[in-house]
Order: structure tokens, then C-alpha cells, then sequence
């Protein structure tokens, strides 16, 4: 025979960092966590438990048989420049000899601030795990993630936790507006049209690199007639300035070229753009690198930008 | 009716644009203005 | 007349521009407020040479420092008037 457990527990998440050390600059502004639990363990089991409680609690766990369900809901909150905003997942799952594994579900999330605004993210998610196992007691799998971001979306296929080897995935991105993205590294330069492209991911401990990512455009405008530094930059290149000045206003009907970008973020793009100054008819064939390093901008946008993104969310509002 | 004199379309020109920018100085910067807006400071 | 006190009494106020602003012309604000953008303007131009990025980039990155800085119930001005954070 055996003895039933039933556990059952309701927290408010805004005050967790009362009784939870949580790390430096991390700060939950709210959510709530609904857990249930039905759980059996034979007395014979009980019986061969060891004194010590701490020795004890692992067998415990190894000889639980039972159901759970954990239901996180309207989670909030702030991480190192990172912002999160009503999160939830529920989760069904089962629990047999310490090893656990819950049904396909759905995390979503209304808003997640990164550098860069995520809104309505929704994510399939397969998680099972192994209550004694110290390496990895947590492995999930990640399919059909979507976000809205930068006036468009993101899609990436699928991701494994943790990251075998050579793991791989796919980002897609979808009528990214060209004129937001442009403007998170530089306000002076305007670039318009919608951004399309197929970013093969590799991930790992280490970081995630794009390997012969793709990106096109099939028509907008390249404006660098407000940049000051560029229209300083064309007095004093005489000689450049007969050819670089039609980039003051660029008419463009393709744009496209190849993104990689290593583990560290260093990101190089290649970009081959077909376009006219239509003031004088002068077709123009531009052949564009950059390169930058994607996460210290993110970084720069979580530090020093976020007076913006709360000015524009909620105007002088939240500042009464 | 005048003659209309037609242009042929012009020659398209090739523009190399090679660009590298640095995103590491705003958050130097950053981190510099942290330290002058220190709570002791007379500038804050 | 001391700063931190200047801005708790409501006659000055941090602003976008990164510099402070005369909210209440009392007895010596105005002095105050010169002599402290005085010397940020200073700190900001040595920033910008060492960076060798433009003064408005520095007085616009140090606006939003000075502004996320300001203590609750302190003056602020985004761009359109006085406001209490």
C-alpha cells in the first residue's frame, strides 16, 4: 500500500524577493503561481528513508509516483536592462521515479524589452526533466516561436535545451520595418522599406552564430540628407562627394545580400542594393558592407534608451 | 511638333560603402556619466 | 545654497538636454544653475573629445542619465514642460 500526498500551494510572485534571493538587478513586479500535486510513495519506500533529512529529501523525490500541475501567470518584471511583462505557462505533467515530463504547452509573453521591443511572443514547448540529475535537471524543447517586433515578425522553427553540439535552427524574419531597425543604431539615417530573410542559427554554450543568412527588400529609399556627420563627411571628400552624394535620397527597387555573425555578435552584412537618385535619373548600384557587434547594441539600447521607450509607451503618464 | 531630344538612360554608377560602427562607446560613455552622476558629486 | 536641497524645494529641475533649469528664480538659483552647467559642460566636452563622438551625443546620452537619476518627486522636463517624476 502507499501514502498519498496532495500538495497544493497558491504565491504571489511580487513579493518573492522577500523569502528568494534573487540575483543582482533582477526584480519581479508581479505574476501568480498556482501549484497542485498528487503524489504517492509505497511505506516500504518511506521506511528505508535515511535519518538525515538532506539525505532523505533526494530519495524522497526518487520514489514519488503522481501528477502536478504548475500554472505561472501575469509574471512581470526586470532583469540587468531586460523587461518582462505578463508572462504565463501552464504546465501538466507527471512524475515517475524522480523523472518528471509535462505535456506540450504554450508559453507566452505580451512584452519582452531586450534593446529591443518583443510583443506577443508564444512559443510551443515540450519540457521534461530529472529530479536527481545535477547536470541538466531541465530539458526542453522549443518549437514555433512568433514575436512581433520592429513593425513585422520573427520566427524561429524550433531549439533544444540544452544546446547539443551542433544544433541548428531558423529565424525568419518578416516584413521587418526598415526604418525602426536603422533607427536603433541611428536616428540621423533613414532607410526605408520591409526587411524579408531566413537566418540560419547555430547554438551553443558559447553564444548564437548566423551562418549564410539571407535578407532582402524589394523596394524603399536610403535618405542621408538630415546625417550631419555624412553631409560634413561629403564637404570635406570632394572627390567622393560627386558620386556619394546620391545617397542623400535614394530611390531603391531591390536590396539584398548575405548576414553572418559569430558567436560574440560581431555581425557583417553584404548588401548589394539597385536603386536611382530619381532627381537627376541617375541609376545607382550600391554595394554596402557594415559591420557591428549586435549584443553590445542591444546592451547600449538597454542602458541608455529606456527613457525613450517608456516616454513613447505611456507619454508623460508615468511620470506624474 | 519640336524635335524632342531623348537621353539615353545614364550610365548607372557603383558606389563601395563600407561601413563599421562601434556601439561599445555609448556604453562607455554610459558608464562614465554613471560615475560624474554619482550620488556625491556637485554636478548631480 | 546647495543643490540637492534647490531640487527637493522644486526651483530646479534636471532636463533632457542634460543640463539643469531654473524652475523658481528664487535667491541664488540662478547662480546655482549656471555654475553646475558650467562645469558639465566641461565634463561632457572632455567626454566627447575622448570618445570622439559629437557634444550633442554626450548631452543627449547624459539627459537620460540625469533624468532615470532624478529621485521621485523631483523635477523633470522631458521637452514640454515641468513635471514631477
Amino acid at each position: 500500500d502507499a501514502l498519498q500526498l496532495h500538495a497544493e500551494a497558491q504565491l504571489e510572485l511580487a513579493h518573492i524577493g522577500e523569502w528568494l534571493k534573487l540575483p543582482s538587478q533582477t526584480q519581479i513586479t508581479g505574476g501568480q503561481l498556482d501549484l497542485t500535486g498528487r503524489f504517492d510513495i509505497s511505506r516500504a519506500r518511506l521506511a528505508k528513508l535515511p535519518e538525515d533529512p538532506v539525505l532523505a529529501s533526494p530519495n524522497l523525490m526518487a520514489g514519488l509516483e503522481g501528477d502536478f500541475s504548475i500554472r505561472l501567470n501575469r509574471l512581470g518584471g526586470k532583469a540587468d536592462g531586460y523587461e518582462f511583462n505578463q508572462v504565463q505557462l501552464p504546465l501538466q505533467g507527471v512524475l515517475t521515479d524522480g523523472q518528471w515530463h509535462a505535456e506540450l504547452t504554450t508559453l507566452k509573453a505580451e512584452r519582452i524589452y531586450a534593446g529591443v521591443e518583443l510583443t506577443d511572443l508564444a512559443v510551443d514547448l515540450n519540457l521534461s526533466g530529472d529530479l536527481n540529475h545535477k547536470v541538466s535537471p531541465v530539458n526542453a524543447r522549443f518549437t514555433g516561436l512568433s514575436a512581433e517586433t520592429l513593425g513585422g515578425l520573427v520566427l524561429l522553427d524550433r531549439m533544444n535545451y540544452p544546446f547539443s553540439g551542433g544544433e541548428t535552427s531558423e529565424l525568419t524574419l518578416d516584413k521587418l520595418d526598415l526604418s525602426e531597425m536603422i533607427a536603433l543604431g541611428d536616428r540621423q539615417i533613414k532607410v526605408t522599406g520591409l526587411l524579408n530573410g531566413t537566418l540560419p542559427l547555430r547554438l551553443s554554450d558559447t553564444g548564437i552564430a548566423i551562418r549564410q543568412g539571407r535578407v532582402y527588400s524589394s523596394e524603399g529609399e536610403i535618405v542621408l540628407r538630415e546625417n550631419s556627420a555624412w553631409q560634413a563627411m561629403l564637404q570635406q571628400q570632394a572627390a567622393l562627394a560627386s558620386q556619394l552624394r546620391h545617397l542623400n535620397n535614394l530611390h531603391y527597387d531591390l536590396m539584398q545580400g548575405d548576414i553572418e555573425m559569430n558567436e560574440d555578435g560581431q555581425l557583417t552584412a553584404v548588401l548589394t542594393i539597385r536603386g536611382e537618385n530619381k532627381a537627376e535619373s541617375q541609376p545607382v548600384n550600391l554595394n554596402f558592407t557594415s559591420e557591428q557587434n549586435i549584443l553590445t547594441l542591444l546592451k547600449a539600447l538597454r542602458l541608455s534608451d529606456h527613457i525613450d521607450k517608456s516616454l513613447s509607451e505611456s507619454a508623460q503618464g508615468m511620470y506624474q | 511638333c519640336t524635335p524632342r531630344i531623348e537621353v539615353g538612360a545614364k550610365e548607372p554608377i557603383t558606389i563601395n560603402l563600407n561601413v563599421k560602427i562601434d556601439h561599445e562607446i555609448r556604453v562607455k560613455v554610459d558608464k562614465e556619466l554613471e560615475q560624474m552622476f554619482s550620488e556625491d558629486s556637485d554636478l548631480f | 545654497l546647495d543643490l540637492d536641497a534647490a531640487k527637493d524645494n522644486g526651483w530646479v529641475g534636471e532636463r533632457y538636454t542634460g543640463y539643469l533649469g531654473v524652475v523658481k528664480p528664487e535667491a541664488g538659483v540662478k547662480a546655482l544653475v549656471d555654475e553646475v552647467n558650467n562645469k558639465r559642460v566641461q565634463v561632457y566636452k572632455k567626454l566627447a573629445a575622448k570618445n570622439n563622438i559629437s557634444l550633442q551625443e554626450v548631452e543627449k546620452l547624459a539627459g537620460k542619465k540625469v533624468i532615470e537619476k532624478t529621485r521621485p518627486g523631483n523635477l523633470i522636463d522631458l521637452g514640454n514642460g515641468w513635471l514631477k517624476k
